[in-house]
């Protein structure tokens, strides 16, 4: 069974979310504000994925967000986004020996540029971008415009009701 | 043609990363609601203990208004005879003497405490199953669809409340 460390330096709380070999794992804090990841796996190679995307990503975008919508009682509690909607891509494919360890360090964003650099150990990256998404800021105006409609409507239907 | 580029560079994320990241919003949607439930339980404990204190505050300028529009109507009419202005006022001197202003001043006052109360019971309720759900990323607890349902329940009760405290002024 083969044994594989990662060190993840520069990556914030809430920024991105990661896999390895298609599960979630347990990341542990440093005190130096790093987080480790240890996995033990029998595979000769394992694929890291670090994403982030936005609220407006995949074919079923608008649905997701009327649920939200509706949840989150017309949109009063919901998360305010980023409005510029960066989305963070990073895979990479680790090959396996007994006792891998690897450094992964995180770029400073910058529209276009590398998401991050694999620093002492080895590894194939596949994709490795950060940038600003432009389709998600047209949906989201999309979106907008639908909200202010469907709340107007919301209200009146409420008053209609109240008045009668 | 830029939409273009960027339709063919996003790619699509894993759907169990596409499923953490609904559930981190929907956690975090959820500790809005349980911060704005405890502020509204809140505002109906103050409201409930300021109850008496607004009914007397109303009584009290009521009585006012009544000392300053009987001065006001007995000087109109005895140093400007035959003014437009002096009817007005004993229209509304009669309806203030016939005690419907009193009436409607309480039924405010009561009709917002009730339901404010009601409203608070069934938020504090919530904010705590809510709180509880939100420290729990990545999961849907029992609580957070038992937390739905009485969300859904408290504000049914809330409208019908409210409504039926309007009909009760009108």
């Amino acid at each position: 069974m083969a044994k594989l460390t990662m060190e993840f330096i520069g990556f914030s709380d809430l920024e991105g979310h990661l896999t390895v070999g298609g599960g979630i794992p347990t990341l542990s804090r440093t005190k130096q504000n790093t987080y480790l990841c240890t996995i033990e796996s029998t595979e000769k190679s394992l694929e890291v994925v670090i994403h982030k995307s936005h609220r407006y990503t995949g074919r079923l975008w608008f649905f997701w967000n009327l649920l939200f919508f509706f949840i989150s009682i017309l949109g009063i509690f919901d998360v305010r986004p980023n409005k510029k909607f960066p989305v963070l891509d990073g895979r990479l494919r680790i090959p396996l020996e007994e006792d891998t360890s690897l450094l992964i360090r995180r770029l400073d964003f910058a529209d276009g540029a590398p998401l991050f650099a694999v620093e002492n150990g080895e590894a194939e990256v596949l994709s490795n971008l950060q940038y600003y998404d432009k389709e998600a800021r047209r949906r989201h105006k999309i979106f907008s415009r639908f909200k202010l409609i469907a709340t107007v409507l919301l209200v009146l239907l409420l008053i209609i009701i109240l008045a009668f | 043609m830029d939409r273009q580029d960027s339709q063919a560079r996003t790619p699509l994320p894993p759907p169990l990363l596409c499923a953490e990241a609904r559930m981190e919003r929907l956690n975090r949607i959820f500790l809005h609601i349980s911060v704005a439930s405890l502020v509204l339980t809140f505002l109906a404990f103050l409201s409930t203990i300021l109850a008496p204190v607004l009914f007397f505050t109303a009584l009290c300028v009521l009585f006012v208004a009544i000392l300053v529009m009987v001065l006001f109507t007995l000087g109109l009419i005895l140093f400007i005879p035959d003014n437009p202005v002096v009817f007005l006022w004993g229209v509304l001197g009669d309806f203030i003497a016939s005690g419907d202003s009193v009436m409607y001043i309480t039924a405010f006052c009561f009709n917002s405490t009730t339901w404010l109360s009601a409203l608070g019971a069934i938020t504090a309720l919530l904010s705590i199953g809510l709180t509880a759900a939100g420290h729990r990323p990545g999961k849907i607890p029992k609580i957070v669809l038992l937390s739905l349902a009485i969300l859904i329940f408290g504000f049914i009760f809330a409208f019908q409340t409210v409504t039926g405290g309007l009909q009760w002024q009108n």
